[in-house]
C-alpha cells in the first residue's frame, strides 16, 4: 500500500535519511526501530509531508504522494500521531478528538468513532470536558493516539507513543493499541524505543541507523536476535546488515537551505 | 581603494548637479535627496543589526526642536544646537533601546512606535506645536543662514559623507562584525561572546545622533519652521524606511541609491500631479515598500550584485576582458577576507586561571521543571580538566534541557553550575564564552551572510583575541577548510559545516567544549573522522562534554558516561559499565526487553 | 467619586470598541505571527464605507450596515492575504518583509482614500447622535452605548465561531500548533486566509462602531494604531480573549486619565502603559514571564 524507494531527506543541508527503501502492505503493522537520531521521526515526517524529501519516491497505492500537500495526505488516509504528543493544550479533550476527525471521511462518523476511541482508552471518557493541557503525560499520549484514530486512518503512524512515560503508563498505551488493532483493519507504522512492546503489535520491522535501513526482518527473527541491542548500545556484537552501507553518493548533495530556527 | 571609489562618485555626481542645476525646484529636489539619503544612512545603522526602528522621528524631532529652542532662546548657533541635540538623542536612544534589546522578535519594533507619538503629544500640548526659526542674516556660517541655496547642498553633502564614512568604518571594524553577526544569527552571536545588548545600544545611539543632525539641516535648508506634527511625524519614518529598504537594508550605500531613486521620483510626481492627486508622493513610497517586500526584500544593491555575479559566470570571456564594471564594483559586497580594524575595546579579558585542584565543570543538584512537568531533578556530576564525558539517555530523558542550562539558554530552578571554581549559572552566554566555555549546535548554526573565514573571525573577536583573522585562518587550515575560507557557507558539505563549527568553537582555545549531538547526519566513517578532528584541535587542558544519541559511536570516544532517564542520573562511570547496566538497557529498550533477554 | 465614575463608564464603553479593534489584530498575530501594521487602515476603510452608505444617498444607519461591512471586509481581507500576505509568512527572514509590506499597504489605503475623498473630516451623524440618558449623575451617550453593545455581541459571535464551528476550531488549532494542525489534515494556508479575513472584518466592524462619534479622515488610523497594539500586548500577543480584556483596560485608562490630565494627552498614558508592558511583562499581563539568562 505504501511504497518508498530511494528516499533522501534532511534538515538544513544535513542529511537525515539516505536512500531509504521501505514498504507497508495492506493492513500490515510495521515497526521502525533504531537508536535516537537514526532518522525514524524524519521518515514519518517525510511520509506525512512536514519534511520535504530531497529525492526518491513515496507512493500510496501507486499514487505519487510527494507532490501532495500535507493536508491532502491526511485526506488520503495517512494519519500521523507525532512524537511529543502535540495535543492542543488549550482545548478540551472533546475538541481535540473533534479536530482528530477533521478529515472529510471521518466527519460524518464522529459519534461512532468517538465511541470506538473511548472503548480503546476508557480513561478518556471521564475527561472529555477537561483541557488537554491539564492531563497527565500518559493521558495526553492516549489522547494523541485517540485523536489519530478519530480520522479513520488507512495508515496510522505512531511516533514513539511511549516516550517519556512511566512503565505503567506505557503499558496502558500499548494495551490500547492492541485493543485498537483487534477492532480496526488499519495499516500501521510504529516508531518505538521500547523494542519488545513494538514488536508484539507488529508483523515486521525495519531497523534504522544513521539514516539508513540497517536491518529488515520479521518480528520473530528480531526477537531471537541479539544484534538489536548492539545497534542501540553498541555492546560489541557484530552487526548484520541486509544491504550493507549504501553509498552516500546516491543522495543528492545536501541542499544549501539555512537551518530552521525557532 | 575600492571603498573610496563610491565616495568619489557620490561627490562628483552631487557637485556636477549642484553646479549645473539652477532652477529653484531642482535645487530643492537635490537638497532633499541628500537630506533623506543622510536620514536613511542613519536609520540603516540600526538595521545593520537586523533591528527595524519605527521611532526614528523621535530623534529627528529632538534634533529639530533642540536647535530651534536654543537658537530662539539664546541665539545659540545651530551647529552647537546640533551637537547638543545629537547628545540628547543618543541618550534617549539608550533609554528606549536597552529594555527591549534583550527581547527578540517584534518587541523592539513595537516599542519604538510609541516614542515619537508621546513626544509629539507632549510637545504640542505643553510646548509649541510650531516654532519659527529666527532669521539671523548677520553670519552665514555661524547661523547656517546661507543666501545661496546651493551651499545647503554642499553642507548636506559634507554631512552625508561623514555619515557614510562612519557607516563604512563600522563595517570594517569588529563593531560591524558584531552587528552582522547579530543580524544573521543572534543566538550564535551570543554563544561566541558577542555582547549583543552593548553593540545594539551603541549602534542605536549613533543612529539616533545622526538623525538629530539630519533634522537641523532639514529644518534650516527646507522647512524653515519646526512643526511638531512634521518632525515627529510618521512620514519621516516612512521615508527613512523606503530609501533604506529600496536601496538595501543594512547596506551602507543602500539609502544613497534608494534616495537618489525615490526622492526625485516622488517630488517630480508631486510637482506634476500633486495638485489633483494629493497623495501621490506617499503612494510612491508605499508602492516601493510593497514591491520591495514582495520582490527584492534585500533591496536594489544586493539584487544588482546578484545579477552581476550571474552575468559574470555566463558570458565568461567577454566579461573577463572587460573587467568588473563600475556598477559591479559599487554593488559588490566587502572583499573577503574583510580587512579588520580593531576597535579599541576594554583591555583583553584575562581569562580565569584554571585552579589545579578543582574540576573544570561542577554540576550540583540541578533541577528544572516546565510547568508541572519535571524535566530534571538533582543532576550532579563533575568534569576534570582534559577529560571527555558523554551524556546519554533515551528521548525525553532531559539531555537537551541539561545542555541548555549549561549553555545559558535556560535557567535552572535549583542547583549550581561551577566553571573553574566560579559560579556561572547566572551569567549570560557571552560572558560564559569569554571565560572559556565553547559550544556547538545540534543543527549546525552559521552566519550565512558571511564567508567561512568570517564565521570563525566573529568567534575570535568575541574572545578578544589579539589577531582574529590570523588566528581564524590558522584554525581553518587545521580543519582542512583553508581552501574554502573565502567561499560561500552554503557550498560546504555536512562534514565541512561540522568542521567549521569545531573551528569556530576551538579558535578561543576553550577550557570546556560542549558538543550537542555532533554526530547527527554523519555516516560511520565521518563519525570516526569527526572525533579525530576534535582530538587534533583540543589542548590537553580542554575538557569535553558530549551529548549524543548514538551511544555506540560515543562510547568509543569518551572516558566516562552519565546516563539520564526521566530527568535523573541512573548511572555514571566508565562507558563499558554504564552501557551494560541493566537500568540503562531498560531505559533504552524497555522493561519487557530485559525480561525477554533474561529468559533467553 | 462621581467624577471618577463619569470617566470610568465612558471608558468602559469605548474600551469595548477598542477590544473589538484589537481582537482582529490579535487573531491575525496569533494565527500567523504577522504584526499587521495596516490593521488600523482597514478600520479607516470601514469607516469610509459606513460613511458612504450613510451619507451617500442610502441613508443606511451605521449600526445596521455592520453585516454588510463584515462580509465585505472578510472578502477584502482574504483577498489581501491571497495577493500579498501569504508570500511573506513563515520564515524568519520574512520578518522585515512583513513589516514593510503591511506598512506599505496601509499607506496605499490612506492615500487612495485621500485622493478620492480629500483630507476633509467626514462625520456620520444619525438622528440619535447626541442623545443619551442619565443614570444618576452619569451621562451615557446613546451611540457609545450602542457601539459597546455591538462589540459585546460581536465578541460573543466570535467566541462561538472559534469554539463551535469546524473552521473556528481549525483556526485555534493552527494558532496553537501549526504542525499538529497539519497532522489533523487542516489546510494551513486556508486557515490563515480565513483568519486574516475574519481579523480584518472584526477591526472593520469596530470601525463602523466608531463612526458615530469619531470624525473620519484618511489618517484616522494613526490615532488607533498604538491603542490597538497596546491592547494586544497588554492581553498577551496572540491571545484573542486577552486582546478583548486589553482593549477594555486601555479604554478605561485613556478615559480615567482625564481626571488628572488634559484630554489632549490622554493617549500619552496609553502609550506609556504600552511601553511599560513591553518592558516589564512582554508576554502580557496574564502571560508567563519567561526570561533566558
Amino acid at each position: 500500500m505504501l511504497e518508498i524507494s530511494d528516499l533522501c531527506a534532511g534538515y538544513g543541508g544535513v542529511p537525515a535519511l539516505r536512500s531509504i527503501d521501505f514498504r507497508v502492505g495492506q493492513q500490515e503493522h510495521v515497526a521502525i526501530l533504531g537508536p535516537n537520531g537514526a532518522g525514524k521521526t524524519t521518515l514519518l515526517k517525510t511520509i506525512s509531508g512536514t519534511v520535504e524529501a530531497d529525492s526518491g519516491s513515496i507512493r500510496l497505492d501507486g499514487q505519487d504522494l510527494r507532490s501532495q500537500a500535507p493536508h491532502k495526505r491526511v485526506e488520503a488516509g495517512i494519519v500521523h500521531v507525532p512524537q511529543g504528543r502535540m495535543i492542543f493544550a488549550s482545548m478540551t479533550v472533546a475538541d481535540n478528538l473533534r479536530l482528530g476527525g477533521h478529515r472529510r471521511t471521518a466527519r460524518d462518523r464522529h459519534d461512532e468513532r468517538r465511541e470506538l476511541v473511548l472503548e480503546i482508552f476508557p480513561a478518556l471518557a471521564d475527561m472529555l470536558g477537561r483541557d488537554g493541557g491539564a492531563l497527565s503525560g500518559g493521558q495526553q499520549q492516549m489522547l494523541a493516539v485517540a485523536r489519530g484514530v478519530m480520522a479513520c486512518p488507512r495508515l496510522l503512524m505512531l511516533d514513539e507513543p511511549s516516550m517519556g512515560l512511566a512503565p505503567r503508563a506505557a503499558d496502558d498505551i500499548f494495551e490500547g493499541i492492541a485493543r485498537l488493532l483487534k477492532s480496526e483493519t488499519t495499516a500501521m507504522i510504529v516508531v518505538e524505543q521500547r523494542a519488545h512492546e513494538a514488536l508484539e503489535v507488529c508483523d515486521r520491522a525495519y531497523v534504522l541507523e544513521s539514516g539508513e535501513v540497517a536491518l529488515e526482518a520479521t518480528n520473530r527473527e528480531l526477537l531471537a536476535d541479539e544484534t538489536l541491542a548492539a545497534t542501540y548500545l553498541g555492546s560489541g556484537h557484530d552487526r548484520r546488515r541486509n544491504s550493507g552501507t549504501k553509498p552516500w553518493s546516491r543522495c543528492a548533495p545536501p541542499s544549501p537551505r539555512p537551518p530552521a530556527q525557532c | 581603494m575600492r571603498r573610496v571609489v563610491p565616495f568619489v562618485v557620490l561627490i562628483a555626481v552631487v557637485a556636477v548637479l549642484n553646479g549645473w542645476l539652477d532652477q529653484r525646484f531642482y535645487v530643492r529636489v537635490l537638497t532633499l535627496s541628500v537630506v533623506w539619503a543622510l536620514a536613511g544612512v542613519a536609520w540603516n545603522l540600526m538595521a545593520k543589526a537586523g533591528q527595524i526602528s519605527l521611532g526614528h522621528s523621535a530623534f529627528v524631532g529632538i534634533g529639530a526642536y533642540g536647535f530651534t529652542i536654543l537658537l530662539r532662546g539664546g541665539g545659540t548657533s545651530p551647529w552647537t544646537g546640533m551637537a547638543i541635540g545629537m547628545g540628547v538623542a543618543a541618550a534617549v536612544a539608550l533609554v528606549i533601546g536597552l529594555p527591549t534589546f534583550r527581547l527578540r522578535g517584534f518587541y523592539f519594533t513595537l516599542a519604538t512606535i510609541s516614542f515619537p507619538l508621546i513626544m509629539e503629544l507632549l510637545v504640542s500640548h505643553y510646548g509649541d506645536p510650531e516654532l519659527t526659526v529666527p532669521f539671523h542674516p548677520e553670519s552665514e556660517w555661524r547661523f547656517m543662514e546661507f543666501s545661496n541655496s546651493h551651499t545647503y547642498v554642499w553642507v548636506g553633502l559634507g554631512m552625508l559623507v561623514v555619515a557614510l564614512a562612519i557607516s563604512e568604518l563600522i563595517d570594517v571594524t569588529s563593531f560591524g562584525f558584531a552587528l552582522r553577526a547579530i543580524r544573521d544569527n543572534e543566538v550564535l552571536a551570543r554563544a561566541v561572546g558577542i555582547r549583543t545588548v552593548a553593540w545594539k545600544s551603541a549602534a542605536f545611539m549613533i543612529s539616533a545622533a545622526l538623525s538629530a543632525a539630519m533634522a537641523v539641516l532639514w529644518v534650516k535648508a527646507v522647512l524653515r519652521v519646526t512643526v511638531a506634527e512634521e518632525v515627529f511625524g510618521i512620514t519621516v519614518v516612512i521615508v527613512m524606511l523606503s530609501v533604506a529598504f529600496v536601496g538595501g537594508v543594512g547596506q551602507t550605500w543602500g539609502p544613497v541609491v534608494g534616495a537618489a531613486f525615490l526622492i526625485p521620483l516622488a517630488m517630480f510626481l508631486d510637482d506634476s500631479i500633486g495638485e489633483s492627486v494629493p497623495g501621490a508622493q506617499e503612494l510612491v513610497y508605499a508602492a516601493a515598500l510593497v514591491l520591495v517586500a514582495l520582490l527584492i526584500p534585500r533591496g536594489i544593491l544586493p539584487a544588482i550584485e546578484k545579477g552581476c555575479r550571474r552575468l559574470a559566470t555566463w558570458p565568461r570571456t567577454s566579461l573577463e576582458q572587460a573587467g568588473p564594471s563600475l556598477l559591479e564594483r559599487l554593488a559588490a559586497p566587502a572583499p573577503r577576507p574583510s580587512p579588520l580594524l580593531r576597535m579599541p575595546r576594554r583591555p583583553l579579558q584575562s581569562r580565569l586561571p584554571q585552579p589545579s585542584d578543582t574540576p573544570v565543570l561542577e554540576v550540583e543538584g540541578v533541577a528544572k521543571s516546565f510547568g508541572a512537568n519535571r524535566v530534571l531533578s538533582d543532576v550532579a556530576f563533575n568534569v576534570d580538566a582534559g577529560r571527555r564525558v558523554g551524556i546519554i539517555g533515551p528521548n525525553g530523558a532531559g539531555k537537551t534541557t541539561l545542555f541548555n542550562i549549561m549553555t545559558a539558554h535556560l535557567r535552572a530552578d535549583a542547583g549550581r553550575i561551577m566553571f573553574k571554581g566560579v559560579q556561572v549559572d547566572r551569567m549570560r552566554a557571552p560572558r560564559r564564552y569569554e571565560l572559556g566555555m565553547s559550544r556547538t549546535f545540534q543543527v549546525p548554526q552559521g552566519f550565512h551572510l558571511m564567508s567561512p573565514l568570517d564565521n570563525v573571525v566573529v568567534a575570535a573577536i568575541g574572545a578578544s583575541m589579539p589577531d582574529p583573522v590570523v588566528a581564524s585562518m590558522a584554525m581553518l587550515e587545521r580543519v582542512g577548510l583553508a581552501g574554502k575560507a573565502l567561499g560561500e557557507l552554503s557550498a560546504l558539505t555536512t562534514a565541512e559545516i561540522k568542521s567549521l563549527e569545531l573551528a569556530r568553537a576551538m579558535v578561543s582555545d576553550p577550557d570546556l567544549l560542549l558538543l550537542d549531538e555532533p554526530l547527527a547526519g554523519l555516516n560511520e566513517t565521518e563519525r570516526v573522522r569527526f572525533f579525530e578532528t576534535v582530538d587534533e584541535l583540543v589542548s590537553p587542558h580542554t575538557a569535553i562534554v558530549v551529548i549524543e544519541h548514538s551511544v555506540r559511536s560515543l562510547i568509543q570516544y569518551v572516558e566516562s558516561v552519565v546516563a539520564l532517564d526521566e530527568g535523573r542520573i541512573i548511572a555514571q562511570g566508565p562507558p563499558g559499565e554504564v552501557v551494560s547496566d541493566p537500568r540503562v538497557i531498560e531505559a533504552y529498550l524497555g522493561s519487557r526487553w530485559m525480561e525477554h533477554a533474561r529468559d533467553q | 467619586m462621581v467624577e471618577f465614575l463619569q470617566f470610568l463608564v465612558p471608558g468602559i464603553l469605548i474600551g469595548g470598541v477598542y477590544a473589538l479593534l484589537a481582537s482582529g489584530l490579535g487573531l491575525i498575530f496569533g494565527v500567523m505571527r504577522v504584526v499587521n501594521f495596516a490593521q488600523a487602515d482597514f478600520m479607516m476603510l470601514a469607516m469610509y464605507l459606513s460613511w458612504a452608505l450613510f451619507a451617500g444617498g442610502f441613508g443606511l444607519d451605521p449600526f445596521l450596515a455592520v453585516p454588510a461591512v463584515f462580509v465585505l471586509f472578510l472578502v477584502l481581507g482574504m483577498a489581501v492575504h491571497w495577493l500579498f500576505i501569504r508570500f511573506v509568512i513563515g520564515k524568519r527572514e520574512n520578518h522585515d518583509a512583513q513589516v514593510i509590506l503591511t506598512i506599505g499597504l496601509g499607506l496605499i489605503f490612506q492615500n487612495l482614500i485621500l485622493i478620492r475623498y480629500s483630507s476633509e473630516p467626514r462625520v456620520v451623524a444619525p438622528s440619535y447622535a447626541n442623545a443619551g440618558d442619565f443614570i444618576g449623575d452619569i451621562f451615557i451617550s446613546r451611540v457609545r452605548l450602542y457601539a459597546f453593545l455591538l462589540s459585546v455581541l460581536v465578541a460573543a459571535l466570535l467566541f462561538l465561531f472559534l469554539n463551535r464551528s469546524r473552521t473556528g476550531r481549525a483556526i485555534r488549532a493552527a494558532s496553537e500548533n501549526w504542525e499538529a494542525a497539519t497532522y489533523m489534515g487542516i489546510d494551513i494556508d486556508r486557515t490563515n486566509r480565513i483568519a486574516f479575513g475574519v481579523g480584518v472584518a472584526l477591526t472593520a466592524v469596530g470601525g463602523s462602531a466608531l463612526v458615530t462619534f469619531q470624525s473620519i479622515t484618511p489618517f484616522v488610523g494613526f490615532r488607533f494604531v498604538v491603542v490597538m497594539f497596546a491592547a494586544v500586548v497588554l492581553g498577551g500577543l496572540g491571545s484573542v480573549s486577552g486582546a478583548f480584556v486589553g482593549g477594555v483596560l486601555i479604554g478605561i485608562i485613556q478615559s480615567v486619565s482625564q481626571v488628572w490630565t488634559s484630554a489632549a494627552v490622554k493617549n500619552v498614558w496609553v502609550f506609556a502603559l504600552f511601553l511599560l508592558i513591553l518592558y516589564v511583562r512582554p508576554n502580557g499581563l496574564f502571560g508567563k514571564v519567561q526570561r533566558a539568562i
